[in-house]
């Protein structure tokens, strides 16, 4: 049972005003993070949530930070509604989310991203006459992938893959039949795998870390 | 085919454990669920007739001939251990519409029940694959009054199953959308389905009963399965 939104709900119906605990009162041990981190190959983007080992909510104390580290560069990740984000220009795989103390001592977070790769579309004007290929680097890494289409002229579809074929076939099977002219297509690939946080925090969910790849063409009858 | 019937039962159609003939009930108060499969050699067709109250077995020279291919048969009565009871058929393949009458001789008979099966096909693919793409082919169809489904069973897969949007004669799945339940090696079944569902009023009263009617080509392949 979760002592902490009872607690909360008690306390409003008592019609006093919960305050939800803040990290400055509570030790790294006592403190939960709920990481994620996408990088697109040049820009990567990290979000963490803080939260009690019961679930509830916390604030986080303007003495302390959560900061995104990669290459050498660090930016403190900024709130807004109950999280936190940061974004840095890098293609690196390699990241830190950071807790830091006013007093200066940290509990760092190594994360790494699933292999980088690049994403190729048909060569255009792509005739869907054929099945149209997509194609990227295959990696035999432990992580899952995810490929979406989308397009204004047929239903978007995704599938999940177990392992990497490193291509993808879009089919008229799949799109319909009923298409007429140009047509612009959007795929995305994602690879995600998780990976846990510093035991110096309390256990919570593994970091959801994603490397994501989109292209854009333009495809003819 | 054994699991047409039990769809048929799952239907909610028969709810009624006692008895009922058809002998005290008017043609018009008359309903008929059908489903009809063909797997390419035999043709499978299970029916119920029912009222409100229940599924209803012909009596007092009520009988129901069911026309396919080229032949026609009596259907032969079923019930189940609920007493659900239904009426069943096979025939050869059906490459075109099959036809249901009932002939009552105290009461109105019904006529011209016709019901659509969509286009035979046969269906091509490979007898093993390691990884990689399983291209399938098929006799395309224009014919826009069905829906296709691909599935893809077996003892060590998560069943995959997918609707297309178009049926053009051929498709490929690779072996990675296919989600691995066990390791090595094993049969997969790949299926197409085309399905057609189509009603009708039985009679032409405003206060008729209807068929009901679910008809399936559905062919499938063995795969063998072995990972590099």
């Amino acid at each position: 049972m979760k002592i902490g939104p009872v607690i909360a709900s008690a306390i409003v119906a008592c019609g006093c005003s919960y305050e939800p605990p803040v990290s400055a009162d509570l030790s790294p041990g006592e403190i939960k993070i709920t990481a994620s981190i996408t990088s697109n190959g040049s820009l990567a983007y990290g979000t963490a949530i803080l939260s009690a080992p019961d679930g509830s909510s916390m604030t986080l104390s303007d003495s302390d930070a959560l900061i995104l580290a990669a290459d050498g560069v660090e930016t403190t990740m900024a709130p807004n509604e109950g999280k936190h984000f940061g974004a840095i220009s890098t293609e690196a795989t390699d990241f830190s989310v950071i807790f830091e103390r006013s007093g200066g001592s940290r509990v760092e977070n190594p994360l790494s991203l699933p292999p980088a790769f690049a994403l190729v579309a048909p060569p255009e004007p792509a005739s869907r006459a054929a099945p149209l290929k997509v194609a990227w680097d295959a990696d035999q890494g432990d992580y899952t992938s995810a490929i979406y289409v989308t397009s204004p002229c047929f239903t978007p579809y995704g599938r999940n893959l177990d392992g990497d074929p490193g291509e993808f076939l879009i089919q008229e099977a799949d799109t319909g039949s009923g298409i007429a002219g140009e047509c612009a297509v959007d795929v995305q690939i994602t690879r995600s795998w998780s990976r846990d946080l510093s035991p110096d925090l309390a256990k919570g969910y593994p970091a959801h870390l994603s490397q994501v790849r989109e292209v854009r063409f333009v495809t003819t009858p | 085919m054994a699991t047409l019937a039990s769809a048929l039962v799952a239907s909610g159609c028969g709810t009624s454990t006692a008895e009922r003939t058809s002998t005290r009930v008017a043609t018009e108060d008359l309903n008929l669920d059908a489903t009809a499969e063909s797997d390419g050699v035999d043709t499978f067709v299970m029916i119920q007739v029912f009222d409100r109250r229940g599924t209803i077995r012909f009596a007092g020279g009520d009988r129901m001939r069911l026309y396919a291919g080229g032949e026609s048969q009596i259907l032969r009565d079923v019930e189940d251990d609920d007493g659900v009871i239904g009426y069943e058929a096979t025939f050869g393949e059906v490459a075109g519409p099959y036809e249901i009458k009932i002939v009552r001789p105290h009461e109105e008979s019904v006529d011209g029940l016709e019901i659509p099966m969509p286009p035979a096909f046969a269906l091509a693919g490979p007898t093993a694959v390691t990884t990689g793409w399983i291209d399938l082919a098929w006799d395309a169809s224009d014919d826009a009054g069905y829906a296709s489904e691909l599935l893809v069973e077996g003892s060590c897969v998560s069943p995959l199953r997918r609707a297309l949007a178009a049926d053009t004669g051929e498709y490929a799945i690779h072996t990675t959308e296919i989600t691995r339940t066990a390791p090595g090696a094993c049969s997969l079944s790949i299926s197409l389905r085309r399905s057609a569902s189509a009603e009708q009023p039985l009679l032409p009263y405003v206060d008729a009963g209807s068929l009901r009617a679910t008809s399936v080509q559905a062919r499938a392949i063995a795969v063998e399965w072995e990972p590099l």
